[in-house]
């Protein structure tokens, strides 16, 4: 079953419409009011918009950032200016009704049921959701007229996902709610390393997205980085791919109040498929002398401007991201062309030749730091191979 | 002194009355009503107002459902000492219980659950969980179709749940229950909870009346209740020939939390209708 993918949208959201629209990456966006104000998503081509889905991004219903202050429905505006830390029944539903009537007005694919964002592991964190998100919404939907599907938006923590009960107590409740054709998505894993490498949470959450996956929900993972390869182990519908690491992993602090702060740039990476891995460019220079040339780096034309001797690297620089876009997207679509224990067999054999690679790059004297390294390979082959176990594939 | 000795009052006016069952709290007798004719007396004693509630619900539900799946309610009354009575269709059948060994080939026992799941149907659209199928409470009519009983304990889901937090257990008969209702675990029952019931039962036919978690065919467990809690049932039955077809539908009824069961009656019966196609081929 082929595996869609969606751009995650925040700063610089026209490569991804480029990326869209020249290299026809992509199913569709995953638009977000926190980078775009509501005009801007308004005069947005419909072509685009019928692709795409609009995450409401309650995740602070009370903070106050300028881009999110355009949209009638966002609850700090509700609540007009009352002095609210807390987004309440009475707020919810008027909330609801806006928002679903600004998504169904905008022609989005999908409608999105947000969520706010819950720290720790509260043993109220399902009544909350039900009672301020799922069935505000729910009637919203049901009183305008439920016309496409619905998504519900889930923001878990790697807690959440780990602990069984607390897993199968939220499953019980997703699986329940009949008015939902499927779950967007979110692991909250902060902090973390560039690449996930946390066994127990890989295994986990790919157990859990098969939950879901057998209960006939269309699942689309946000916030998604390289692991989405290996998540597609357990068969969700879609993933996302995103340019900047913040689109790349969910991270609250990002949805806290503007800050104007000056931050230091990252690092320039390139992505490289047969690695998994985002390489700091700095290394481009050793691996090719000590290869001889620049097989390992994948070729299109993205490619072949950065390789000119002129080009200067720099995170900035869109080319760096339309080139992961295509290669990643290329890869999932390889992998999703794989069902069930084959999807396994063709996913072990990447990873074990990754692994491979970064060994030769190794052996030939070129020591990658960690945010380059394949250190994260073993831990998603252990993962995959549980879940496999589980499964009966091995 | 049984129930019905409270009464007499009543059943003076039926001296024909026949006892069919008789509870703790409820006495359940055939009669000959003068204008209803043969119908159902059930008669019974409230102790707390949230008894006297269900009571109402289940009228309620009752009343709203036409359909050959469940008995028809004619009348409800109050009557003075927390006592209540209820006029019900009288329906010529026999219970499952009664008649288990009929369901032991595949396909019976197959359009049997079918069958279920379509009386079942109705309620859940109402967001209703009956919570206490088991085969007493399953009718088998003369032409093979099953009449839903005793939905005294359903709950309507919108509603708040009337059940004791403090209950150990939720109402519902311990060897038929759900993991979820013998943990007590309320924000867990929902319409997939029926489904574990529905299970059990299908699997009890199909193996000529033998409960699937009884300690002595498990060969494991203390009893049936931690059997189910722990879901060790006789899986073994599954694998061998003729029933393998079915290991996919059991399986997933008899899934430990609710989630690993049908999230909708339209999934569950689209997998019963793959059964029956195979079993026919």
């Amino acid at each position: 079953m082929s595996i869609e993918i969606f751009h995650q949208l925040g700063f610089r959201s026209q490569w991804n419409f480029q990326s869209f629209i020249d290299d026809n990456v992509g199913n569709g966006f995953i638009l977000a009011p926190s980078h775009m104000e509501k005009t801007e998503v308004e005069n947005l081509d419909s072509n685009l918009k019928r692709n795409s889905i609009f995450d409401p991004q309650f995740f602070i219903p009370s903070v106050q950032k300028r881009k999110l202050a355009t949209y009638d429905f966002f609850p700090d505006i509700v609540a007009n200016g009352f002095q609210t830390s807390e987004y309440s029944d009475g707020f919810s539903q008027e909330c609801a009704e806006r928002c679903i009537i600004f998504q169904k007005e905008n022609g989005f694919e999908k409608l999105i049921i947000p969520t706010r964002y819950i720290s720790g592991m509260p043993s109220s964190f399902i009544q909350q959701q039900q009672q301020l998100f799922v069935l505000p919404f729910v009637d919203a939907i049901a009183r305008l007229g439920k016309d496409r599907p619905v998504l519900l938006q889930i923001v878990l923590n790697d807690g959440m996902i780990k602990d069984q009960e607390f897993s199968a107590d939220l499953l019980n409740w997703i699986t329940g709610i009949p008015a939902i054709d499927g779950v967007y998505l979110i692991a909250d894993i902060n902090p973390r390393t560039k690449q996930l490498r946390d066994i127990d949470f890989l295994y986990s959450y790919l157990r859990f997205i098969q939950a879901l996956s057998l209960n006939d929900l269309y699942i689309l993972l946000g916030y998604q980085n390289t692991e989405a390869a290996l998540l597609t182990l357990a068969s969700p519908s879609a993933v996302s791919i995103g340019s900047y690491e913040n689109l790349r992993m969910f991270n609250i602090r990002n949805f806290e109040e503007d800050d104007n702060g000056a931050k230091r740039g990252p690092n320039a990476r390139i992505y490289v498929s047969r690695l998994f891995q985002w390489i700091d460019t700095n290394y481009i220079g050793a691996i090719t002398r000590v290869f001889g040339d620049t097989q390992l780096f994948d070729d299109n034309h993205y490619k072949a401007q950065m390789f000119e001797p002129s080009y200067h690297w720099h995170f900035s620089k869109p080319e760096l991201y339309k080139h992961y876009f295509l290669v990643f997207s290329e890869q999932i679509r390889s992998i999703s062309n794989y069902n069930g224990i084959d999807r396994y067999h063709f996913l072990r054999q990447l990873i074990e030749q990754g692994m491979a690679e970064f060994a030769s790059i190794r052996d030939r004297g070129v020591i990658l730091d960690q945010d380059s390294d394949g250190s994260h390979l073993p831990a998603w082959l252990t993962a995959a191979n549980l879940f496999a176990q589980d499964q009966g594939w091995r | 002194m049984g129930i019905a000795d409270n009464f007499t009052d009543i059943l003076s006016l039926y001296p024909s009355a026949a006892p069919i069952k008789q509870g703790g709290q409820k006495a359940v007798f055939l009669i000959d009503h003068q204008d209803l004719g043969k119908c159902v007396l059930k008669v019974g004693i409230y102790s707390r107002p949230q008894t006297l509630e269900r009571i109402v619900r289940e009228v309620k539900t009752l009343r709203e459902i036409d359909s050959p799946y469940y008995p028809k309610n004619y009348e409800f009354q109050v009557l003075d000492g927390n006592r209540f009575l209820i006029f019900e269709q009288y329906i010529e059948s026999i219970p499952l219980s009664s008649c288990l060994q009929n369901y032991t080939d595949i396909e019976n026992a197959l359009f049997l659950l079918k069958e279920l799941v379509l009386g079942l149907w109705i309620i859940w659209n109402k967001q209703i969980v009956h919570r206490d199928l088991k085969p007493d409470n399953i009718l088998i009519r003369d032409d093979g179709h099953p009449v839903i009983i005793d939905l005294g304990i359903a709950r309507l889901l919108d509603e708040e749940s009337l059940t004791q937090t403090i209950a150990h257990r939720g109402p519902a008969t311990p060897a038929y229950a759900a993991p979820e209702q013998l943990l007590n675990r309320k924000a867990s029952i929902d319409i997939r909870t029926d489904q574990f019931n529905l299970g059990i039962i299908t699997t009890q036919l199909l193996m000529g009346g033998v409960h699937p978690f009884d300690p002595e065919v498990v060969g494991d467990g203390e009893n049936i209740m931690e059997n189910i809690i722990q879901g060790k049932w006789v899986k073994d039955v599954f694998t061998n020939h003729d029933l393998r077809l079915l290991q996919p539908l059991i399986e997933r009824l008899l899934g430990k939390e609710p989630y690993m069961r049908f999230r909708s009656p339209e999934l569950l019966m689209q997998q019963i209708d793959n059964c029956l196609e195979k079993v026919r081929r």
